[in-house]
């Protein structure tokens, strides 16, 4: 990995980069804006070398994915679309947008109630990851679990925070729609 | 409508279990090569990975703001300890339940915190091995009060889901699984554990002046430095041996107190006893010859990692397992479904999980209630 993309995968996760995910992930809701941005990324993944790709695919992923959001951001903008090369500052200096900071926000609410839901054991896993910091091999030796039955927690508790969230969603949208 | 199709919520679970992977310390080449392969087989793939992916990130903030105790959250699938001392084994010191099996201290770590005086207790102990065991007995009661009703009742009982484990002053120990009783009778010349119901694993402490022996219906099993399970069912025990060997025996009658059997010597009527080695396991049956059982010992002893694993095992009976565990309970709604075969590695308090796998695999459907999940093919 070169020093550039090495940084570009580190500060993803600060400030700006969070930004730009939860932009990507405005994109990715029910509808086919989210096929569409999908197609688009899915062509160009394709077209990256092999050894390259395997060498850190989630960052591949992610660097293409977060690039064509803000692209067609900046397109819906009527601006001009710049190419893959595209920084994290130039993504982040764009201005936030209140719509998408208030969908955040609704989205974490979201997130809280669905955690609520999971079975005791199944938060526990979770919060000792996300919150407490712990790898999952910590996290088994603490709660007396195979590190393959943490996987599987994290992983189920995964898709109930997704499916949650999308049926307060089609909840939501159904109520507002014209 | 798109999150409800059944192909697509294969694909989501994928997602999500490759999120995971590519968040764990130890991700190989192999792993890499396969992500990238999946995702590089559809858009649609690539769409539920990002959603998984920025759902994940997303969580971090949800997760920051959830104020859970994690230990509350844990007891609620208690692992309880609980120190057993009898007033019958006087001079005893009580350092000798500090030397109970490597896998009593390592499941102290556990964290069950209602257990987490019995463990600074009993480490204390240790250290102080050649004080007399009344004043023992006595701190004992300072720092754990619910030791008291213990001292006064010999029964021992798990509710539904619940499991505990507990260290007899020979340094033997019993781990009760869900839903289960044990009645004790330790005295001087022998060592008796009444199995009244549901299951127990042993370990048992050398001790030849003693014989240690656990007695289920009419199953009498004897040990000497041995660790096995014994599985009460309505009409049979099975007893699977992990490690040494017991001698197995079948009463006919299963009234009087076998504590006043000679020891050594099967009753009047039943079985001369079999000899069950390591990674055998044999059941008990009324007017029966003593059988082999076909469980492998994994697979009998998993339920202590909260584990259920099943190998090619009828929903019947893989819906009967997870009941014992649950108070919300499966139904099977049509016979069609309770003869397809399951295999495979669940928790035992996520009944959700195998609802999933039927929803997935089999086009179950499921009608959820507080008390029960009824399970239904379509029609």
């Amino acid at each position: 990995m070169s020093r550039a993309d090495e940084q570009w995968l580190g500060r993803l996760f600060d400030e700006s980069g969070r930004r730009s995910l939860r932009s990507l992930a405005s994109r990715l809701k029910d509808g086919t804006e989210a096929d569409d941005l999908a197609q688009e990324v899915y062509l160009r993944l394709l077209r990256v070398d092999d050894v390259l790709f395997i060498q850190d695919p989630r960052r591949f992923a992610l660097r293409i994915a977060t690039n064509v959001a803000y692209e067609w951001g900046r397109l819906s903008r009527h601006r001009r679309v710049h190419t893959d090369d595209e920084s994290l500052e130039e993504q982040a200096s764009a201005e936030p947008d209140p719509l998408e900071q208030a969908a955040h926000a609704q989205e974490v609410a979201h997130l809280s109630r669905a955690l609520e839901r999971l079975s005791p054991k199944r938060r526990a896993v979770l919060l000792l990851h996300k919150r407490n910091g712990m790898t999952y091999e910590q996290i088994a030796a603490h709660m007396g679990l195979s590190v393959a039955m943490v996987g599987k927690h994290l992983a189920k508790g995964l898709v109930s925070c997704q499916e949650f969230f999308a049926s307060s969603r089609r909840n939501a949208s159904s109520r507002g729609k014209e | 409508m798109e999150w409800n199709d059944k192909a697509n919520s294969a694909i989501r679970e994928a997602a999500s279990e490759w999120v995971v992977r590519l968040g764990s310390s130890d991700l190989s080449y192999a792993d890499r090569v396969a992500f990238a392969a999946w995702l590089r087989s559809s858009p649609v793939h690539v769409k539920e990975y990002l959603r998984a992916q920025t759902t994940w990130e997303a969580m971090d903030e949800a997760a920051q703001k959830d104020s859970s105790d994690i230990q509350t959250l844990m007891s609620s699938c208690p692992k309880n300890v609980t120190e057993i001392y009898s007033r019958s084994e006087p001079g005893q010191p009580a350092g000798e339940s500090a030397a109970a099996p490597a896998g009593a201290v390592s499941k102290d770590i556990d964290g069950t915190e209602p257990q987490q005086p019995a463990v600074r207790s009993r480490a204390w102990l240790h250290v102080a091995a050649a004080i007399a065991a009344t004043l023992v007995l006595t701190i004992g009661i300072l720092f754990a009060p619910q030791w008291v009703e213990h001292l006064d009742s010999n029964t021992y009982s798990t509710a539904v889901g619940e499991q505990r484990r507990m260290v007899l002053p020979d340094g033997s120990a019993i781990e009760l699984n869900t839903r289960s009783k044990v009645r004790l009778q330790l005295n001087a010349r022998s060592r008796d554990v009444h199995l009244l119901e549901g299951e127990a694993f042993f370990n048992v402490a050398k001790d030849p002046s003693r014989p240690f022996r656990v007695l289920s219906d009419n199953a009498v099993v004897r040990a000497v430095g041995t660790q096995f399970n014994v599985y009460r069912q309505p009409h049979k025990t099975v007893v699977t041996v992990i490690e040494g060997q017991v001698a197995v025996a079948r009463r006919e009658d299963a009234g009087p107190v076998a504590g006043s059997t000679p020891e050594g010597t099967a009753p009047a009527t039943g079985s001369a006893p079999v000899l069950v080695d390591a990674g055998s396991a044999v059941q008990i049956v009324a007017r029966a010859a003593i059988g082999q059982a076909e469980v492998k010992p994994n697979v009998a002893v998993a339920w202590r990692q909260h584990r259920l694993v099943f190998e090619n095992e009828s929903l019947e009976t893989v819906v009967a397992e997870f009941n014992r565990y649950n108070a919300q309970q499966l139904v099977i709604g049509n016979p069609q479904l309770a003869v397809i075969r399951i295999s495979g590695t669940f928790d035992a308090h996520e009944p959700g999980d195998l609802v999933d796998f039927l929803t997935q695999s089999h086009d179950a459907r499921a009608l959820e209630s507080d008390s029960e999940i009824l399970l239904s093919s379509p029609q």
